[in-house]
């Protein structure tokens, strides 16, 4: 039956006004604008879905199909309000009825900026600091994947940012320990990209990458027809999620050196643990060896068959597919040749030997102390000297917590972790010079993390170095703009440098920050939470 | 007819009066007749014999009546009560005649009418004017004699009333009898009452049958509330009766011709007795009073099977209540009492009769208004509903209730402050490389504060271990081994500053591991709590316990879990697995708290069938959740555990293979030893004779040598004789020379027993000459007596030198005597024995190395093996000189102290698993009370060789030290050793 339904829906596609008003297969002419809206919106082809619903509504006005329907249409279209009222009129309850609400709530204070091509909404005033950023990367974004894919959408994408993780839980409905686990923070779902806003986390993250990666999932789900597999999505998306920055195909160091990591124990994550969501997997370090895997490969087959290749096997898969298929198609060889080949590329990759650490995302939510916690240093007994300098830390003993500290990093100099508590301590004992080498020494493999961008500006300002001090602050910025020593670092820079105008936009950044005490930074004399 | 109203009333009052009179006199003559004749009739009839006693009476009675009635009848006549109006005027008029006339004729005018006035042709104006005149002249009231005379009469009345009165009151009793007699026929004789029939019927909470007594006295004895029946059969018809019971309570009698019956409540004990009467008049009744006993109801009786005595559990634990009791009818209710802070009274089920047995269990954390502990009785009530309800109680029990939750937080407590004072001390000492004075006091003073709280620490886990509650050794070890570093360091405060630094910083990591471990531990507790509150819910409902009652541990219930949730919700302060476990991140908060109102709600609409199905939906998801934070506790636990474990079960095993090692080279050793000092021992006899010779005359020169030393100081004394100075020294003497005789004494026969003794007592003598010199030179005083002392002491001293030195020549020509197979099996013995010497060594490193890293292995665990692995050097030191003799003793010391390390590595691996059970988890406590799905699982220690064990292979080395220095060995030693070690090792 259910295969019947699909067939007549797609003949209702292919010859609509033909098979307008037929009654085929005891389908009521009536419900075919509701079963091929239910289609579109399937594929995310949103104007289509409306016209449907629309066909649907005039014909039945006021029926609950028609009702439904137009429901679930608006909900995709971002019209919460109404998308509730329709429901609400036709009585439906139960899941998708507690997500509009629970979406419609979320979102009906949010403000929004557009460009040509997005539309920015947020909530909370302090984020609005993301809005303009958000913009131009998206943009940019569009440019490149446009380039790389061949696909522009026509229409307006809708970007949220969520002010707490709460919310963004509430309407992404993931639950709150897959959040947690695999530290997600954006997501691109019912034809929208959703972040949370990096301010919810203790040190921020690239958020500008993250849309971007968000943005390149939206693109892969209308190139092939929402049935590309999860492991092509992530490997694309995380492809080119630098591509606004102009960079592709260059895995990041870490990516590299915890792939040849896990390549040389001979563990990886299969392409079908990934499904169906690399949220979902157990463990923030297995996300990270899968987007490792996926990304390289993507990389590999980019480099081998050239960037035709990605659009090609999307469309493949569009065109009915599998995704082994689709890439047999375009590699020319079966799926264990391009497995094997991308294995022996990846093991030649030039990586570093030291073993990687991966810091999850952490979120200021429940978090006591301004640091990360040390659970990810790998060798113990550098753990255990960190965990002894944050106990004397919290006292307000940082001499002695410095002494820890140093003792952790003589036995794990490459420990983000560790390098950025002892750079603290080195920065407290105005050492910057020791603080500005331990940080330069890890900041090629661990480039994402800001606390070592913050130590850095800190040192290089101390130093006198203003230009690579705001450098460093700016990196800071791309990952978590409401930093506020950063601010102020870069306040202080503009006003060293006698630059008023940009002095006068810091100021009132700092101005804005300030309205919440959370704000304050970490590990920088007022300490957060106390 | 002319209206004369004056006269009219006048005459009409004299009348009457006149009548009154007459009557008056009449009644009283015939009273005083009558009465007289009664009066007479009473006495006289009780003067004569009964049967003529009616006939008496009757005659007396008539003939005073008759008398009276005549006299009355005759008084009547002539008194005349019916006057005249003539005759009432005239007496009315007294003695006036004109006034009579007068009143007379007024008094017939008046009655005249007009008619018959003028019939009579008499002048109706004179009529009038008479009449007129005869009223305006009548006095008010008569002025003459109305009539006879009263006053004597009615005086002798009197007399005859008080008469009768005396006869009633205090004339013989027959009268009554007598009327009756005349009245009914009653015969006279006293009535008897006989076939008397009492029929019992207790009443319903007896339970006993009706009975009925036929022929009895009438007596009674029953139970409170029982209806009593009397009846029987009277000597002659009555007409009425009265039962008049205990405390004068009047019931009628039902009569029926000569039969009666009467039916009355036993409630009160006491005399009954039975009036009869006829036509009112009571009759003499032939029955004298009967008894009614009533009969206890005894008290019901309960026996506490169960607590036998007072109890200290867990809270968490439920106690189990056993009864039994009896009672003489049958037991209504039963009740467990509890009296702690407040009182709880609890139903008890049972079945009714009149002897009922039950059970019942309560968890304590149920009732926290009770405190930390309650009385507990069991009282029974009987079914007596007459009297009311009687109860009995039990013997009382006192229960302790513990809180692991309390010991756990107060242990935690603890923790934190030994902590934060040790964080502290690390700061202190790592800001100050080197301290000045003022700094190093203050320095000392905070070890001694954190010495302090040590100690308390050290208690609180004494405590805990005993209620099985975490890891206490743990706690014990970090104290013991922080106290060893203190005090390290304040013998030294600058060289060992960093030993006490490095102890502090290990001491934190550990303290804040296991501090997070109790925190889970924590939880974990308010789970089984939540559990086992759960489950005494439903089985209260089961017990169809009162809704405010319910609803009270329902709110109980919900506290807990909110309290569970806030310290899960913290999941910093947890170990990093358990607080990343599903069950920790997403317990079912809002799933039990959902179901737990739905719960409240059906217990306040009375619907206990729907309460009772979400109670058990309640349990099913509680228990669910509680084996899944089970199942990450034990993970955790086991993921932090494991690797040390592993390590110490690896020890274990290297331990025991040197213990057997060591044990196959003493064996070897001891062959080859047995070999030579057979052959040495045969050699010997050889030249014993002038060996023992040479050394007696030397013995003998020695006493030659210390007479001569106390002949130069007594020649040489300055001292005056009976002075204090002079009695010290010569006591000091005195006290030497004994001594050193008995020192010459003991050589003597040490040289016919044993050569090592004899090498022993010779050093000795060399001792005790040299004391003797001392004495001697005290005494002496003089210089040059006392340079003779010297001399002649040192001489004799180089005697006993001498002896010595031949002795042990003789004992050390035993190696000598070896052959060169026996030279190198020692060689390779030695070589071996160094080699174990070597592998001891390095499990005496492994065991400090780990000791730095785990909480649970006790600080200086390595020393044990550092002593076994030097007496084994030793002994492999010994053997390669080809010296078995010298060579046992320490193996068997490293025997004993492998033995003790492999006791210590079995205690550590104990206390690591400390509270686990069956080899689970530590999380895996036992849940005490908990009912059902739970096997048996064996809880008793593993035996580990404590002191007495070590004390006794101590005492077999030492023999074996003995009497192998002495070139022989103890009867069967082997055998002793190796059936020693066996047994320990099994």
């Amino acid at each position: 039956m259910i295969r019947r339904i699909i067939a007549l829906i797609l003949i209702y596609i292919a010859f609509m006004p033909v098979a307008h008003a037929a009654e085929i297969y005891g389908v009521a002419p009536e419900m075919i604008d509701f079963y091929a809206g239910d289609q579109y919106l399937s594929k995310w082809m949103i104007p289509e879905a409306r016209a449907a619903v629309d066909r649907l509504a005039a014909k039945n006005p006021g029926s609950a199909t028609a009702l439904l329907s137009d429901a679930h249409v608006a909900f995709f279209e971002g019209r919460y309000k109404y998308s509730l009222e329709r429901l609400d009129k036709a009585g439906f309850g139960g899941s998708f009825r507690d997500l509009v609400k629970t979406t419609y709530e979320a979102t009906k204070t949010m403000k929004s900026i557009k460009s040509a091509n997005f539309e920015v909404f947020w909530s909370d005033p302090r984020d609005e600091l993301l809005a303009g950023g958000a913009l131009e990367t998206l943009e940019a974004s569009r440019e490149a994947l446009g380039r790389e894919l061949g696909y522009l959408p026509p229409r307006p994408v809708r970007l949220e940012i969520y002010p707490t993780t709460a919310d963004f839980t509430s309407v992404s409905t993931l639950t709150r320990r897959e959040v947690d686990t695999t530290g997600i923070i954006g997501l691109c779902k019912f034809d929208r990209l959703l972040i949370t806003s990096p301010r919810v986390a203790l040190w921020g993250y690239r958020w500008r990458d993250t849309i971007s990666h968000e943005y390149a999932h939206l693109v892969i789900y209308r190139l092939s027809g929402g049935e590309a597999p999860i492991w092509l999505h992530e490997g694309i998306a995380k492809h080119l999620e630098t591509a606004w920055r102009g960079r592709v195909g260059k895995p990041a160091p870490d990516t590299l050196a915890l792939l040849a990591q896990n390549l040389a124990k001979g563990k990886l994550i299969g392409l079908d643990q990934m499904s169906p969501s690399i949220a979902k997997l157990p463990s923030a370090e297995d996300a990270a060896l899968a987007f490792a895997e996926v990304e390289t490969m993507m990389a590999f087959l980019t480099q081998r068959k050239g960037a035709g290749a990605l659009p090609g096997m999307l469309r493949s898969i569009n065109e009915g597919r599998s995704d082994r298929a689709a890439l047999e198609a375009v590699w020319g060889q079966p799926f264990a040749d391009f497995e094997a080949q991308w294995r022996k590329w990846a093991e030649a990759l030039p990586s570093t030997d030291v073993s990687v650490e991966i810091v999850g995302l952490e979120l200021k939510e429940g978090h006591d102390d301004a640091e990360s916690l040390p659970d990810a240093v790998a060798d113990p007994q550098a753990r255990d000297f960190v965990r002894l300098g944050d106990m004397l830390r919290t006292r307000d003993r940082l001499k002695a917590a410095g002494e820890e500290y140093a003792k952790a990093y003589s036995l794990s100099p490459k420990s983000p972790i560790v390098v950025s508590r002892y750079a603290l301590a080195r920065l407290a004992d105005e050492d910057y010079q020791a603080a500005l080498k331990a940080v330069d020494q890890v900041l090629d493999l661990y480039g994402d993390m800001a606390v070592l961008w913050s130590r850095k500006g800190d040192a290089l300002l101390a130093l006198g170095r203003y230009n690579e001090a705001k450098a460093a602050y700016l990196e800071l910025m791309d990952i978590n703009p409401f930093h506020l020593p950063g601010r102020f670092g870069l306040l202080a820079i503009a006003e060293k440098n006698g630059d008023a105008e940009e002095a006068g936009k810091a100021r009132e950044v700092v101005k804005l920050l300030l309205q919440d005490e959370n704000m304050m930074p970490p590990g920088h004399g007022s300490r957060a939470k106390e | 007819m002319i209206f004369a109203p004056r006269l009219d009333s006048a005459i009409r009052q004299v009348k009457r009066e006149r009548l009154a009179r007459v009557v008056t006199l009449s009644l009283a003559r015939l009273l005083t007749g009558g009465g007289a004749g009664y009066s007479a009739a009473v006495y006289g009839s009780s003067l004569v014999p009964p049967a003529y006693r009616v006939a008496v009476f009757s005659v007396l009675l008539l003939i005073g009546l008759a008398g009276g009635g005549v006299a009355a009848f005759r008084v009547f006549r002539s008194g005349r009560p019916r006057l005249g109006d003539a005759e009432a005027a005239t007496i009315l008029a007294g003695n006036d005649p004109g006034s009579a006339n007068v009143l007379v004729a007024g008094a017939d005018l008046s009655k005249w009418s007009e008619e018959e006035t003028k019939k009579r042709g008499a002048d109706p104006e004179l009529v009038r004017s008479a009449v007129e005149a005869a009223d305006a002249s009548s006095p008010n009231r008569a002025l003459g004699k109305v009539g006879p005379a009263l006053s004597g009469d009615l005086k002798l009345a009197g007399l005859v009333v008080v008469s009768i009165v005396l006869a009633a009151l205090l004339g013989p009793s027959t009268d009554a009898q007598t009327v009756a007699q005349l009245v009914s026929g009653y015969s006279g004789k006293p009535i008897t009452v006989g076939n008397l029939t009492v029929t019992i019927r207790p009443p319903a909470y007896t339970g006993l049958p009706v009975t009925v007594e036929e022929g009895g006295v009438g007596d009674v004895r029953a139970y409170p509330g029982t209806l009593v029946e009397l009846s029987g059969v009277l000597s002659e018809p009555v007409d009425g009766g009265t039962f008049v019971g205990p405390g004068k309570v009047d019931i009628p009698i039902e009569v029926s011709g000569s039969g009666f019956k009467v039916e009355w409540p036993a409630l009160k004990s006491g005399m009954y007795s039975l009036k009869f009467s006829i036509k009112g008049v009571q009759l003499p009744v032939d029955f004298e009073r009967r008894q009614v006993v009533l009969l206890a109801d005894g008290l019901p009786e309960v026996e506490l099977l169960e607590p036998v005595g007072d109890v200290e559990a867990m809270n968490i634990e439920e106690i189990r209540v056993a009864w039994r009791a009896a009672d003489d009818f049958g037991i209504e209710g039963a009740t467990l009492l509890l009296s702690g802070k407040t009182e709880v009274r609890m139903p008890l089920k049972f079945a009714v009769g009149k002897s009922a047995a039950g059970e019942a269990r309560f968890l304590p954390a149920a009732y926290p208004k009770l405190g930390d502990g309650a009385y507990l009785s069991v009282e029974i009530r009987d079914n007596d509903t007459i009297s009311g309800p009687k109860t009995g109680v039990s013997r009382s029990v006192y229960l302790t209730f513990n809180s692991t939750r309390k010991l756990a937080e107060e242990l935690s407590g603890l923790e934190e402050r030994l902590m934060e004072a040790m964080i502290l001390l690390l700061a202190d000492h790592l800001e100050n490389p080197a301290p000045d004075e003022k700094l190093l006091t203050g320095l000392k003073e905070s070890s001694q504060n954190l010495v302090t709280l040590l100690e308390a620490l050290t208690r609180a886990a004494s405590r805990a271990q005993a209620q099985e509650l975490s890891r206490p050794e743990a706690v014990t070890n970090i104290a013991a081994a922080l106290n060893l570093a203190i005090e390290g360091w304040l013998s030294d405060p600058y060289a060992r500053r960093g030993e006490l630094i490095a102890e502090l910083e290990r001491d934190i990591i550990f303290l804040d591991r296991l501090q997070r471990e109790m925190r889970m531990e924590e939880a974990l507790s308010l789970g089984e709590e939540l559990s086992m509150l759960q489950r005494d819910l439903f089985d209260r409902l089961a017990r169809g316990e009162d809704e405010k009652a319910l609803l009270e541990a329902v709110n109980r219930i919900e506290k807990t879990l909110a309290e569970i949730g806030k310290k899960l919700a913290d999941r910093q302060s947890l170990p990093d697995d358990f607080a990343n476990a599903d069950a920790t991140r997403d317990p079912p908060k809002d799933a039990l708290s959902s179901m737990l109102a739905e719960l409240k709600e059906a217990l306040r609409n009375g619907d206990r069938k729907k309460a009772a199905e979400l109670a058990e939906q309640i349990l099913k998801e509680l228990d669910k959740w509680m084996q899944n934070l089970q199942k990450a506790a034990d993970g955790e636990m086991d993921s932090a555990d494991s690797k040390m474990s592993a390590m110490l079960d690896e020890l274990m095993q290297k331990v025991s293979t040197a213990i057997a090692e060591q044990e196959r080279i003493m064996g070897e050793t001891q062959k080859t030893g047995d070999e030579l000092g057979r052959r040495a021992i045969e050699q010997l006899r050889q030249r014993m004779e002038d060996f023992l010779n040479r050394q007696r005359a030397r013995l003998d020169e020695i006493s030659q040598k210390q007479r001569e030393m106390e002949g130069f100081a007594l020649k040489g004394s300055t001292l005056q004789p009976n002075t204090p100075e002079w009695a010290l020294e010569a006591g000091k003497l005195n006290a030497e020379r004994s001594r050193l005789d008995q020192s010459l004494r003991q050589t003597r026969a040490a040289l016919e027993e044993s050569l090592s003794k004899a090498a022993r007592e010779a050093k000795n003598l060399e001792e005790r000459i040299r004391a003797f010199e001392e004495a001697a030179k005290g005494y002496a005083g003089e210089q040059g007596a006392q340079e003779k002392v010297d001399e002649t002491g040192e001489r004799a001293a180089g005697i006993a030198r001498e002896i010595g030195e031949e002795i042990e020549g003789l004992l050390g020509k035993r190696k000598e005597l070896a052959t060169e197979k026996e030279r190198s099996d020692l060689a390779r013995q030695g070589s071996e024995e160094s080699k174990l010497a070597m592998d001891i060594k390095k499990i005496g490193e492994q065991l400090q190395k780990m000791s730095e890293e785990s909480p649970f292995i006790k600080p200086g665990a390595g020393a044990k093996a550092g002593e076994a692995g030097k007496s084994a050097g030793s002994a492999g030191k010994s053997l390669g000189e080809g010296d078995p003799y010298g060579a046992v003793p320490n193996e068997l010391a490293t025997l004993e102290k492998l033995t003790e390390l492999s006791g210590e590595l079995e205690s550590m691996k104990q206390s690591m698993g400390s509270g686990k059970e069956g080899g689970r988890g530590r999380g895996s406590r036992k849940r005490p009370g908990q009912r059902g799905g739970e096997g048996e699982v064996d809880r008793s220690r593993v035996d580990i060789p404590g002191e007495a064990e070590s004390a006794q292979l101590r005492k077999l080395r030492e023999e074996v030290m003995k009497t192998m220095g002495e070139g022989r060995y103890p009867k069967d030693y082997q055998m002793e050793i190796r059936r020693y070690f066996e047994g320990l090792i099994k």
